[in-house]
Order: structure tokens, then C-alpha cells, then sequence
């Protein structure tokens, strides 16, 4: 019922955070991202733990919510910090047994490499609770402006972005439409084997390609009427315009990179 | 078979920012031989309701998953159709599903087979307890053909991408079908057709009605279709049952309905106008009655 | 100020075909056979026919999204070839049936922008537009809307407000309704009605919903990629006979009003339930009211 906005997990509430210019947030996260891996000690990871709390709490989404996104990839930092843990060459060792061995760098290392992936995938969610993807399309767009100098073509890949991002959540109820009409008919998803689940797909595939060409074609169809050429000239409605709030944030993100390389240099690297 | 609901409420997205309750407390009943009539909104619930009917939706009892909570609220739900009950998990929901055929908006578009024949046995094959011999599915699918008015031999072996639009509506109706559910649910069975199409698919519902499926009931946004057909008709109006009625009843509150923002048939607009002229025409709605009743007002001078 | 038109003499036809013939595969039947119509500026002609009829082909060869096999098409007297496709596709706007498969972008402004940032309009005029396009169908206040959250009806009046950015003379309906719950329909229909009254564009309104109809200047019938019957909507069911040899019915008050004076009341034949009720009034009470 809701895909258009569960889809790209936006979060819809009007905060300080939301309203960002969305190119400035991107900048101001990969910015963060670099910040998080200069960062050589525990002064510098909590500056910008200090930092990601400062922008949830202005982002006004439940906290709850924002750690979600580590629940997914849960595995995954489990993983490479036991990987870590266990393999890591370092010199004052704890611990060895057969081929592992447990030393104190490595437990550092594991430690700031759990709170590094913890801060990226929490940063990184923060800006698609807080963007829809419209404003983030339109922010790579402007970014990746540039690039259309060397005739890399960014307007169409804004255009493709900007259909894909209307269309998925129509997909998606459709997916759901015909599943359900399948399932009426006695199709089941749910059991038998590899080659009887890949069979039981087909009568969903084939309605949603055979729908989604129809739709493909339609669109085409409306778009040519509406006068859209591909090759020629157009003009954009909506330009991003940067406001005092944006350049609060872009000098926020410039002195945190600073300040986390002062931190590192006057307090030293722990690793 | 018969319908029976209580209590029945449903909620999508529970316990996220976008929880919205579809369905509130809905109790609704349709007897067996009924061609019973649903109308509402998008988003008035009434198709979270019809989608219980056939266990798309369940009611959160019967999943494999539930465990009570403690702080769950006693249940007094009740969902029957027929011997079926909905509410437990041990009930044969695959066994439901045949006895209770669903049609969805432009069912079309769900054909997927090579041939119409391969279409219109998909859902027998899976509904079927055991393997069925080739002439079984042969005359299962014969008889889903026929009766929906298509030429079996002439189709069987053609790709149901290559028949007209109101064909391929029919196709897929005989895949609902085919395993000849007591209960035939369809959401908007005529929606994009063309008038004669509308007609046509009228025709076979009633054809319908009279042998295989007992019980029909039709989602639908054409009151001069509701009027003309429906023994009774319920009215959802945000995930609530506002009325149940038959349409001789129903549509005397025209200006209730209207208010709701949903239509009235042409003919109760009619006798709402005739009002204004200090005349009262009363009908069961139908074209037929109308006609007769306003032909009858002819010479009385006065009310019938 | 103002736009240099050229100047043309007599009577500006807004659309004319002359002997145009089409067919979707080479050597296969004909979808628009031999056909010669033309449409006046300011006109509201409905075209009726059932599915198949070539109406709706009729609509893509008027703009070029289909190109006639022989025959000559001109809009404002300015005959289609492919040079000046660009330039007819501002002067015609279509809005075709599926209101999910029309929309470019997530949020209402921004898909009436596109066909104005198409036509390279500068940014301050697109604004002007998207109010005035708005303004036009009845949606101001949905300007900032998530497109999917609309009802059918309001989507098809954004796709007709995303056409109407661009400035078309002309305005075809391409079976637009045919999706739409009778609600949906009506609110197409008056907005089209309007926009033909108060803006003077002139209207094609393809469907086969005989009752839709009614509000045109003039219908014509199609059959068979032919045109065979024209005239007036009440001329058209006057011959309630002929249409159903073209598989298209009469709407249900058109079969009352009939119905009733085979009975023998004397009703003149309306397309309003709140004029029949007078009708039927007059007759009943033996006077007219």
C-alpha cells in the first residue's frame, strides 16, 4: 500500500536535516565517511559519533529506526570483526591457537573497525530516511554535473533514475497484484524444492515483463507526445538553490575532516 | 456455502509510522446463492475484505507464525466460509482457494501461458489432489471455455496474447474457473471494456450464477450494474460496513450516498429529481421496474 | 507582444486527412481506410467506435506518432512530415488511457514540468504554467502531491494539466476515461468541457462510451478504420438502430427515454437525469412544467 515511500526507506517529517540542500548532504556523508577512516583514534570516532548524534537528533527520525539499518548487515560486521580479531598480525599476543591468535592491536583494530561500519551504514541511512530519492536524484544530477563537459550523458541517467524511481513502487504492486491472482489459482511460493520454486515464478515473470514492456511502450508514447526528443535542448524546472543552512552544513563537514586530522596529529594514532 | 464475518478487522504495516487499519470491526454475512454486491472508495476497504474471503489476507490467527501475546486483546473474530474455518491454522487453505474463485481487476493481464489451453489448466493442475489424466484436465478445460462462451477447439492451441481484449477477459475467467468454485469473487469484472464487452461479461455471470458458482459477488463502481443484478449490496466506507441492503433499499437513500461521494444508478438520480416535482415513483431500481412504475405514473397523474 | 502566426485564408482548419490510409503490418488489414475528415478550429468532436475500430490509431497519426502508409495529414493547414513533427507536437497534445503510464516523475509539478522543459521553456514561464495548467483541471492545491497517492481520475486531469503546459490548440482524448470509475469519468469529461468553452481548444474526445459523447459539438462514428456516421450527438442516437450494427450501444437514459415513449409517454430524448425527471413531470402531470 505504502511502497512509494517505504521504498528508499525515506522518512517523511519536516526537520532541519530534511530540509538540506540533497547535494550538500551528500558532500557533508562523504566528507563524514572520510572523516571515519582518518580518524586514528578514539578522540576522533567520538567526534563523529558526536556529530551523527547531533544530526539524528535534528533529524527528528526515532532513533530506533536509524540503528534498523544495522540489524541488515548485522552479519556482516560480526563476520569481518571475528575475521579480524582472530588473523590480525600484531605484536603483543594474548592468545594463539592453531592458526589464530588474538593480540591487543587486533582487538583495537576489530573495535574501531565495528564502530567505522557502524557510523557508515548509520550515516549513510540517515540520508535516505531524510532524502526522498526525487531530491536525491536531483542532487547526484547537479553533482555529477560536470561530466557532462566530457559528454557523459547525466541528464538522460537523471531521466532514467527519475522513471526507475517512479515506476518501482508501481512494479511493486503490481508484482503484488499478480502473485495474488496466481495464488488464487493455486500457485505456491512458499514450498517444494530449488527447481519447483524457479518454476512457480514463471507465471508472475512472465505477466509482469509482458506488463512492464506495455508500460515501457506507453510511456514512450507520452513522452514523444509531450514533445521530448532525447537529443534536444531542454530547460529544468527546479533548481537547487543553496541557503545559509547549507553553508552552515558544508562548513560543518570541512571542520570535522579538519578537526579529526588535528585530533590524530596532537593525540596521536592509537592505530 | 455461506459467508460469515465477525468482528474482523485488518491492519497494514502494524506498529510502523505507516500502520493504516484497512478494515474496522467488520461483520458481514452472504448467504449461498446470493449475487451479492460490494461498493466503496479505493482505500474504503473493500477489497482487504474480499481478499480474506480467499485467504490472500489472512487474519493473523491463522498463520503458522502467530504466537499469543500477552497483551493481544481476546479475539473475537470470526471468518467463515463454509466448513472453512479462517481463523485457525490447521484449516486447508489450498482447498479453500479452489472452492472459492477469485477474479481480480483486468484479470488479463495475470495470462502468462503459451496457449489458451495451458492457461486455463494452470489452475486445475494445482488445485488438483492428485495428478489428473489428461482427459480429466481436457474436459475441465472444454467446459471452463465453453461456458464463458469461447469456442474451444478454435482457441485451445492459440496464444491468449493474440485474442481481443474482451477474449482474453474471458480467458481468464475460465482460469478461475475451471476448478468450479462454489463462491466466484471479481473485483470490477467489467472494468475497461467496451459497453458490448460489459454486456457480454453480464451475461456470463449470470450463466454463471445459474450452474456452477452458487454464490457471487461483484466489486464493483457501476451502480446501474450493482442495481440491476445484486440481491443485496454492502457499502464500505472507511474499513466500515455503513449498510447492507438489498438495492430496492439501499439506493432509497440515494442522498446518503451521494453524500458518502459514491454514485447512484441513473435511475434512483430519476426518482431523487422526481421528488422536486412533488412526485413519488418507487421501484426496486432495476431498469425493467422503472420503466414500468413510470410508465404506470402516466395517467394517475399522482404517485404509484 | 504576442506570437507572429502565419496567416492563412478562409477557414483554419485545425485538422485535416485527406485519403489517409493506415495499417499496423505491411499488406495487413487496414486500420484507417481512405480516410477524409477535418476538424475546425474550437471544435469538441467526439469519435466513437468500439475497440478495434481504428480510433484510436486515428489519434497517433495526428501527431505523428504514427506514420500514415498514404494520404496527407495537416494541422493548421501545415502539412506532418517528419521536419516539423517537433512543431505539431506543440500544437496537439494526447492523453492516452492508462493514467499509471503517463507520468515521468514522482511529484505532481514536476511531471507537468516536462513537456514545458521539452520545449525548452525558460524556468520563471514553466512555474507560470504548472499554475495555469493546474488551475485549468481543478488540482491547485495538489502541486507538491505524490503522483501514485491520486485517485485515476486526478491522475488522468495531472496528465491532462502536463499537456496543457505545453500550449496545444488541439487536445485528443485517447480513450482517457476508458480506466476510470464513473466519478473518474465525469471529472475528465467536465474539465475537457470547460477547457473547450473557456480556453477555445479545440477537442477530440476518442471513446466508446456513447453518454461521454453528449457535451460535443459533433460525433462521428467509426468502423472499420471508416468514419460512418457523423453529425450531431442527438443525430447520432436518433439512429440508435444503425449504431448497434457498429457494436456500440445506447447509453442506459438514452434506452429509458426510448423505452418510455414506446410505452407511450411522450419524453423528449435527454442525457440528463435531472432534465428526464422534468420530462417525465410535464408528461405525468399533463403540462409542462
Amino acid at each position: 500500500m505504502m511502497k512509494d515511500v517505504a521504498f528508499g526507506q525515506y522518512y517523511p517529517t519536516k526537520s532541519y536535516v530534511h530540509n538540506l540542500d540533497p547535494r550538500l548532504k551528500i558532500v557533508f556523508l562523504i566528507a563524514y565517511i572520510v572523516a571515519i577512516f582518518l580518524a586514528k583514534n578514539f578522540y576522533g570516532l567520538a567526534c563523529c559519533l558526536l556529530i551523527l548524534a547531533c544530526a539524528i537528533g535534528f533529524s527528528r527520525v526515532p532513533v530506533l529506526r536509524v540503528f534498523k539499518a544495522i540489524k541488515g548487515i548485522l552479519f556482516l560486521i560480526v563476520f569481518t570483526t571475528l575475521l579480524n580479531l582472530l588473523f590480525y598480525n600484531g605484536e603483543t599476543v594474548y592468545a594463539e591457537w592453531w592458526i589464530f591468535t588474538i593480540t591487543k592491536e587486533g582487538i583495537l583494530f576489530s573495535v574501531f573497525l565495528v564502530i567505522r561500519l557502524v557510523l557508515l551504514i548509520t550515516c549513510s541511512s540517515l540520508l535516505t530516511y531524510t532524502t526522498t530519492p526525487v531530491a536525491l536524484t536531483d542532487g547526484i544530477e547537479s553533482l555529477l554535473f560536470p561530466l557532462t563537459f566530457i559528454r557523459f550523458p547525466v541528464r538522460e541517467l537523471a531521466q532514467i533514475m527519475s522513471i526507475a524511481l517512479r515506476y518501482i513502487p508501481i512494479l511493486m504492486d503490481e508484482t503484488e497484484r499478480i502473485m495474488n491472482a496466481q495464488k488464487a489459482r493455486g500457485a505456491n511460493f512458499e514450498s517444494g524444492g530449488l527447481v519447483r520454486r524457479v518454476k512457480a515464478v514463471i507465471p508472475v515473470l512472465i505477466p509482469l515483463l509482458l506488463s512492464s514492456f506495455r508500460r515501457a511502450e506507453e510511456l514512450g508514447d507520452a513522452m514523444e507526445a509531450r514533445c521530448y526528443t532525447g537529443g534536444r535542448k531542454r530547460t529544468k524546472y527546479k533548481k537547487l538553490r543553496f541557503t545559509w543552512r547549507d553553508l552552515l552544513a558544508f562548513l560543518l563537514g570541512a571542520a570535522l575532516i579538519t578537526g579529526v586530522v588535528l585530533l590524530n596529529v596532537y593525540l596521536g594514532a592509537t592505530i | 456455502m455461506r459467508i460469515r464475518a465477525e468482528h474482523l478487522s485488518y491492519t497494514y504495516n502494524p506498529g510502523s509510522p505507516f500502520s493504516s487499519a484497512a478494515l474496522k470491526d467488520v461483520s458481514l454475512s452472504v448467504e449461498e446463492g446470493e449475487f451479492f454486491g460490494i461498493i466503496g472508495h479505493t482505500g474504503s476497504g473493500k477489497s482487504t475484505f474480499v481478499q480474506h474471503l480467499n485467504a490472500l489476507l489472512r487474519v493473523p490467527t491463522s498463520l503458522k507464525k502467530y504466537k499469543k501475546k500477552r497483551k493481544d486483546p481476546p479475539s473475537d473474530t470470526v471468518l467463515r466460509v463454509g466448513e472453512f474455518d479462517l481463523t485457525d491454522k490447521k484449516t486447508d487453505f489450498n482447498a479453500l482457494r479452489s472452492k472459492v474463485g477469485m477474479v481480480m481487476q483486468y484479470p488479463e493481464y495475470q495470462l502468462f501461458a503459451e496457449t489458451v489451453f495451458e492457461d486455463v489448466a494452470f489452475g486445475y493442475k494445482n488445485f488438483a489432489p492428485e495428478k489428473p489424466t489428461k482427459e480429466q484436465v481436457e474436459s475441465a478445460v472444454r467446459d471452463a471455455l465453453t461456458i464463458v462462451g469461447l469456442n474451444y477447439d478454435e482457441v485451445r492451441e492459440m496464444s491468449p496474447f493474440d485474442l481481443s481484449g474482451g477474449q482474453k477477459r474471458r480467458v481468464a475467467i475460465a482460469g478461475v474457473i475451471v476448478t468450479k468454485p462454489e463462491i466466484l469473487v471479481l473485483d470490477e469484472p467489467a472494468a475497461g471494456l467496451d459497453p458490448l464487452g460489459k454486456q457480454e461479461v453480464m451475461e456470463l455471470l449470470h450463466r454463471l450464477h445459474a450452474s456452477w458458482c452458487k454464490t457471487i459477488i461483484i466489486v464493483s463502481h457501476d451502480m446501474d450494474e450493482i442495481a440491476e443484478n445484486c440481491t443485496r449490496v454492502a457499502v464500505f466506507s472507511d474499513g466500515e460496513v455503513k449498510y447492507v441492503l438489498p438495492p430496492k433499499e439501499l439506493f432509497l437513500h440515494a442522498e446518503e450516498l451521494l453524500a458518502l461521494g459514491l454514485d447512484v444508478p441513473l435511475t434512483a438520480k430519476i426518482c431523487l429529481a422526481l421528488k422536486e416535482y412533488g412526485i413519488r415513483l418507487e421501484c426496486d431500481f432495476t431498469t425493467e421496474d422503472f420503466l414500468k412504475k413510470a410508465l404506470a405514473l402516466q395517467g394517475k397523474g399522482g404517485s404509484v | 507582444m504576442g506570437f507572429v502566426r502565419p496567416q492563412f485564408t478562409r477557414d483554419m482548419k485545425a485538422i485535416e486527412f485527406e485519403n489517409v490510409s493506415f495499417s499496423y503490418e505491411e499488406g495487413g488489414a487496414f486500420a484507417i481506410k481512405n480516410l477524409n475528415f477535418s476538424v475546425e478550429e474550437g471544435e469538441f468532436v467526439a469519435i466513437l467506435g468500439h475497440n478495434g475500430s481504428g480510433k484510436s490509431t486515428l489519434a497517433r497519426l495526428t501527431n505523428g506518432l504514427l506514420e500514415a502508409d498514404g494520404g496527407t495529414i495537416r494541422v493548421f493547414g501545415e502539412q506532418l512530415t517528419d521536419k516539423n513533427l517537433f512543431e505539431i507536437r506543440k500544437q496537439v497534445g494526447i492523453v492516452f488511457q492508462n493514467p499509471d503510464n503517463q507520468t515521468v516523475a514522482s511529484i505532481v509539478e514536476d511531471d507537468i514540468a516536462f513537456g514545458a522543459e521539452n520545449i525548452a521553456l525558460p524556468r520563471e514561464e514553466i512555474g507560470s504554467r504548472i499554475g495555469f495548467a493546474l488551475k485549468a483541471v481543478g488540482m491547485e492545491e495538489f502541486r507538491h502531491a505524490t503522483v501514485s497517492r491520486l485517485s485515476g481520475g486526478q491522475k488522468q486531469r495531472i496528465a491532462i494539466a502536463g499537456v496543457l503546459a505545453v500550449l496545444p490548440k488541439v487536445l485528443i482524448l485517447d480513450e482517457s476515461t476508458a480506466m476510470l470509475d464513473p466519478k473518474g469519468r465525469r471529472e475528465i469529461i467536465d474539465v475537457v468541457t470547460r477547457l473547450n468553452r473557456d480556453e477555445g481548444i479545440t477537442v477530440l474526445l476518442i471513446t466508446h462510451f456513447m453518454e461521454e459523447a453528449l457535451r460535443a459539438t459533433r460525433a462521428i462514428v467509426m468502423n472499420r478504420g471508416e468514419i460512418v456516421m457523423q453529425g450531431t450527438p442527438d443525430d447520432i442516437f436518433e439512429r440508435h438502430e444503425e449504431l448497434l450494427t457498429y457494436n456500440l450501444t445506447l447509453p442506459l437514459i438514452g434506452r429509458i427515454c426510448k423505452e418510455l415513449r414506446t410505452g407511450g409517454m411522450p419524453v423528449r430524448d435527454t442525457l440528463d437525469a435531472s432534465s428526464l425527471a422534468k420530462e417525465i413531470a410535464a408528461c405525468v402531470s399533463g403540462q409542462s412544467i
